[in-house]
């Protein structure tokens, strides 16, 4: 049982601390984004586009988390 | 697959014919006019009536907004003369002009009411008359507000008894009348008792009693703010009787500077004018016949090369169905001339994604109802509706094969059949994506592959695009190394050796960017597995979705589990939660459909950024 605990934990780790990453990175991106389209509003597809970047962080972060549940079931 | 085929156009003709010429573009809207290379000719003078023109055009917007005339659609375009335009708009000028002035002056009235009424309000309470405020030889007159006045009186008594003070303990203004010789040291005083002064200014010339002046100011107000609503009730009379045709003189003005300024993107010289301009093949012959009869055939029309394709402008050709994703395009930035245009790809690609994502029967019913009820309503949105429209669509399909219903995969305890459960088989989810992901991928490659040989030749095809089907080919080398498959031996080396000369391929076509390119290639190499990763997305935010969905649905039922009141609050819960829910679901998918468009995708093919085609004569 306290392997399956440890498990969830890592899981969880793998999720939690890719989402605060993708967190910080958006921050920084989306603050410069928002800037540069009250300039400009072309800039909007590039803007969106550039904060929702490191999204993909989560998603591995979530990947990750599954195979880690996966290896609880071996 | 590729924007519409232009022509380029040069057309010389003599300066006699250059309104009639200008006229005939303006009225075809077909003809996009190239920037004229002041190397070549000198550029063009624009016609006379330009600067009267923008003149006119400046006195009509400042019309406009003075009388709250808002732009918008005229019903009849006037076909009067410019100076007959010139005379009302001059006319309707003079009116407003004359109300403005009225305006002016009553209000410079009011303000000056105010500040006596503020005065007054101040020193009503002392008990005096205006008149002992007036200047005197041997006496000053300190007027202001303290804290404490009460106790002020016996301060200054022992500084002298020439002095005669007033207050009022409601608003704490003290009036001191004191001999001329102890005002600095009353002032002292005064001063610790956090004295400020009030200057008397607007009141100055007012006889008799505070109050009688004050109801006297009040009524004098009144009929002034009378005066002024009189004034804004005619201007609005102005603006109604007036609006449609300043409305109407806004357009004819713009449309004729538009025309009168054209001949800043021709060449010229003292008898003739030069200008150029790309046209879609298709209206060629039709433009060249209109502009000889407008210039009675004495013009020579030749086509020329077509030249550098990026100066080429852009206009997108798609079949009917596609062309609301043009809007994702225009977005990103229109192909250039040469360049492949992925909006048939997108409209076969981004709506399977988002249906994939949202995925549900009734959220795509839902989302279907409100982008269709809006679609006719909102004019300017409408390629976006009609977009999610259709992603609404393959929504319910997709609902169909995850067996979904707001996120249930049972409706009244009648289980949903499905193919796929996105509640249960993450696995089986996750691996669906990658597929999708892998084939979406490999699309653009094979795109970008036909572009870089289109533009390049084959050799650079090769090893820029080619070398990527090649590096893929190292997958099943890479998974059995982080021990994900087994692989036979073989096998193991022939994959891992693909993978190794797609780098190399790579390395040398990178090389021409010097020592950093082989780094760049290695570096790179790894991109397209984390690219086909990123497709794990699609299962990702669906599964959020769900999950959400569920989370509502089992906390509305344990609310209707318990009866009575709580049902209400149960029906509250589902429809505040799957409003709640279905928002972020199609928010979601769009942006994640977009995104894996336009990095995920757009990148292995795709430049962007053309100039679009904008006919001269055609509104925004």
């Amino acid at each position: 049982m306290a392997e399956i605990g440890l498990v969830a934990i890592g899981a969880g780790l793998a999720m939690g601390l890719s989402a605060l990453a993708a967190g910080i990175a958006e921050k920084e991106i989306g603050s410069a984004a928002v800037g540069a389209m009250a300039e400009k509003d072309e800039f909007f597809a590039k803007g969106l586009l550039m904060t929702i970047i490191p999204e993909t962080l989560v998603i591995f972060g979530l990947v990750i988390a599954i195979m880690i549940i996966g290896l609880a079931g071996k | 697959m590729m924007p519409e085929r232009m022509a380029k156009i040069r057309v010389v003709a003599p300066k006699a014919y250059m309104n009639q010429v200008i006229s005939e573009l303006y009225s075809l809207k077909a003809v996009h006019l190239a920037e004229h290379d002041a190397s070549e000719l000198e550029t063009g003078n624009p016609l006379e009536e330009a600067e009267k023109l923008s003149e006119l055009l400046l006195i009509t917007k400042s019309l406009a907004s003075h009388l709250g005339i808002r732009p918008g659609p005229c019903k009849s375009p006037q076909k009067e003369s410019i100076s007959d335009i010139e005379k009302k708009i001059r006319h309707i000028q003079q009116l407003l002009t004359e109300r403005l002035e009225k305006q002016k002056a009553l209000d410079e009235k009011l303000n000056a009411l105010s500040q006596a009424e503020s005065e007054l309000a101040q020193i009503k309470g002392l008990g005096l008359q205006i008149g002992a405020f007036s200047e005197y030889s041997s006496i000053s007159c300190l007027l202001g507000r303290v804290k404490e006045p009460q106790a002020l009186s016996k301060k200054i008594g022992r500084l002298t008894e020439k002095y005669k003070l007033y207050f009022n303990a409601e608003n704490s203004v003290i009036a001191l009348f004191i001999d001329n010789q102890k005002k600095q040291d009353a002032l002292e005083i005064l001063n610790s008792y956090d004295f400020s002064q009030i200057m008397l200014t607007a009141t100055r010339e007012l006889k008799g009693g505070v109050d009688e002046n004050l109801q006297r100011i009040t009524a004098e107000k009144e009929l002034i703010e009378r005066r002024r609503q009189e004034i804004l009730a005619e201007l609005e009379g102005l603006g109604r009787k007036w609006g449609e045709l300043i409305r109407s003189y806004d357009r004819t003005l713009s449309e004729e500077l538009e025309k009168a300024e054209a001949p800043l993107k021709f060449g010229a010289t003292k008898n003739i004018f030069i200008l150029s301009g790309y046209i879609p093949k298709g209206s060629l012959n039709h433009v060249k016949k209109r502009l000889e009869i407008a210039a009675s055939g004495k013009m020579h029309i030749q086509e020329e090369e077509i030249g550098e394709p990026e100066h080429v402008p852009v206009k997108l050709k798609n079949v009917k169905y596609a062309r609301p994703f043009e809007f994702l395009i225009r977005l990103r930035g229109l192909p250039h001339y040469d360049e492949i245009d992925p909006t048939f790809m997108v409209f076969l690609t981004f709506p399977l994604f988002f249906g994939f994502m949202l995925g549900d029967i009734g959220y795509g019913l839902v989302t279907l109802a409100i982008a269709l009820a809006l679609r006719s309503r909102m004019q300017k949105a409408k390629s976006l509706l009609t977009l999610i429209a259709v992603s609404a669509v393959t929504s319910m399909l997709f609902g169909i094969v995850f067996g979904e219903f707001f996120g249930e995969e049972s409706i009244m305890g009648w289980p949903i059949p499905h193919l796929l459960s996105r509640a249960g088989g993450i696995q089986s989810l996750l691996l669906a994506s990658i597929i999708f992901g892998a084939l979406h991928i490999n699309l653009g490659l094979v795109l970008g592959f036909f572009n870089e040989l289109r533009h390049h030749g084959l050799k650079s095809a090769m090893l820029e695009k080619f070398s990527w089907f090649i590096i893929e080919l190292g997958a099943p080398f890479i998974l059995s190394l982080l021990g994900i498959i087994r692989l036979p031996q073989h096998l193991f080396y022939a994959s891992g050796s693909a993978l190794a000369v797609g780098i190399i391929m790579l390395t040398i076509a990178e090389a021409k960017i010097g020592a950093i390119g082989p780094v760049k290639a290695a570096v790179e190499s790894i991109t397209i597995f984390s690219n086909a990763m990123s497709y794990a997305r699609l299962m990702a935010v669906g599964i959020a979705s769900v999950e959400l969905a569920l989370i509502v649905n089992e906390f509305a039922k344990e609310l209707f589990r318990q009866g009575g009141l709580m049902i209400m609050a149960g029906i509250a819960v589902l429809l505040i939660g799957h409003v709640i829910n279905l928002l972020l679901g199609v928010v979601g998918s769009f942006l994640h459909s977009m995104r894996l468009e336009y990095v995920e995708f757009f990148t292995k093919f795709f430049k962007g950024g053309a100039e679009p085609y904008k006919p001269f004569g055609e509104k925004n």
